[in-house]
């Protein structure tokens, strides 16, 4: 699943919560839920690299990434 | 002495008109409105330029015409450069036509107008159309020329918004004649590799003639028909081309670009932060609220357990009590006491049937014994 849907899962979750209309064994579990939500988001931006690279394409017609370096200023 | 005059030949007389003609009007400027338009297979042009009195003969080569950006037809009101040359095989004269411009618009203005007009009515521009940006984009194509300002700036805020970017840079030309065939192969090649979620297509700003190869049809095709999500990003804020009519999203600038295609880190790190604080507080209130009641109800359920007991103490003694006193054993122990006839157990009420001699057994409350009846009196 997407970080966007997580993290809307994640805000209507704590509405839910907010709203105290749930039981408590409802109210339980939808908090885990929501901390699982909350931990892949993080992860998920944890997990992200910074990379940049520069297309070029070979004579055949492959394309081929190399890491792109910014040109002198 | 009559001087006989020179015979000339036609081809001869047609030679000098040619000549003088030629000389005459090498260059020459013409306005006027298109009529009789024709355009063969050859893809040469033949019309005729009119206004109320008069008309000029005209043709307009296919190199030449090849480089009018915008549709010209009957009617339209234009403006002609070129010279005046004589077709000998007709005997015509006409104006070989190098350039043509629109009257009173350029001819990229107008060109630009004709392509928005057509794929507006195509829909290429709908904006049910339109696919939505991904929230966060695994990696970024970006098609713009890699040398610049441009491609540094876009970079430059990813930085400063993200840091860890995935960003694909697919270098293109991105003026002149060959850039618009450039582009399009990008866009084609980015969607084939399928490496990135969204695409940038940019360039910084310039004139009309400098951006025109973002209002070209081929881009315009491109763009729609790509599977990934384009953004827009080509000159100054004020600058609107055919591409970003297309795109799914267009931004004023490429450094706008950047800061739409990617959410700042901070703030969603703060909003996930807060979010999950929230999430801890609302558990925080919800188990003591519930703690709360469960405490009111099991002492509620306590109560009500504990006088049901009490109330029903009283009703077993009481029960007890009515039992005890209708046992025949709470009698006895009163010190009555209960006799039977041996012969049959009947229980004596009556001398009646009792006679001397018979054996009878009597229950006391602690044991019976037997005995013999001496003599009965009756009541």
């Amino acid at each position: 699943m997407g970080f966007e849907e997580n993290l809307k899962k994640l805000e209507k979750i704590v509405d839910e919560l907010h709203a105290e209309k749930l039981s408590l064994e409802k109210s339980i579990e939808k908090f885990e839920e929501g901390v699982k939500l909350g931990d892949l988001c993080v992860k998920a931006l944890d997990g992200m690299k910074k990379k940049i690279e520069v297309v070029s394409k070979a004579k055949d017609g492959k394309l081929k990434v190399k890491p792109f370096e910014k040109e002198e200023e | 002495m009559l001087v006989e005059p020179k015979v000339r030949t036609v081809s001869e007389l047609t030679q000098d008109i040619k000549l003088v003609l030629e000389c005459a009007f090498e260059e020459v400027v013409v306005e006027g409105e298109i009529s009789n338009l024709r355009q063969p297979s050859s893809g040469h042009n033949y019309f005729s330029l009119k206004d109320s009195s008069a008309q000029i003969r005209c043709v307009f080569f296919r190199g030449d015409a090849a480089k009018v950006k915008f549709k010209f037809s009957d009617g339209m009101q234009v403006v002609c450069y070129g010279r005046v040359g004589v077709y000998e095989r007709d005997g015509q004269y006409q104006l070989v036509v190098a350039r043509m411009e629109p009257k009173g618009q350029g001819a990229l203005q107008l060109a630009f107008m004709q392509l928005k007009e057509k794929l507006a009515k195509e829909g290429l521009f709908d904006e049910a159309r339109k696919r939505p940006l991904p929230f966060l984009p695994k990696a970024i194509g970006v098609i713009t020329s890699p040398t610049g300002a441009v491609i540094r700036d876009i970079l430059h805020i990813l930085e400063r918004r993200f840091k860890d970017a995935h960003v694909v840079i697919y270098p293109v030309r991105v003026q002149g004649d060959e850039a618009s065939g450039e582009i399009v192969q990008a866009i084609e090649d980015m969607n084939n590799s399928k490496e990135v979620e969204v695409l940038i297509l940019a360039r910084g700003g310039g004139s009309l003639e400098d951006l025109w190869c973002f209002n070209e049809e081929n881009v315009a095709r491109a763009i729609y028909k790509s599977d990934i999500p384009i953004i827009s990003a080509i000159g100054h804020e004020t600058d609107f081309t055919i591409a970003d009519f297309v795109a799914d999203r267009r931004a004023p600038t490429p450094s706008a670009a950047a800061e739409i295609v990617l959410p700042s880190r901070q703030e969603l790190e703060e909003k996930i932060q807060h979010l999950m604080l929230y999430l801890k507080r609302s558990l925080e209130d919800i188990v003591p609220q519930n703690m709360q009641r469960v405490d009111d109800l099991l002492e509620a359920m306590y109560r009500a357990l504990g006088s049901l007991a009490e109330n029903s103490n009283v009703r077993l003694e009481g029960l007890i009590n009515e039992l005890n006193a209708l046992s025949p054993l709470g009698i006895l122990k009163r010190g009555y006491s209960i006799t039977t006839r041996l012969a049959d157990n009947k229980v004596l009420q009556s001398v009646c049937n009792l006679k001397k001699g018979e054996r009878v057994k009597t229950r006391l409350s602690e044991g019976t014994f037997v005995s013999e009846v001496e003599e009965t009196a009756a009541r």
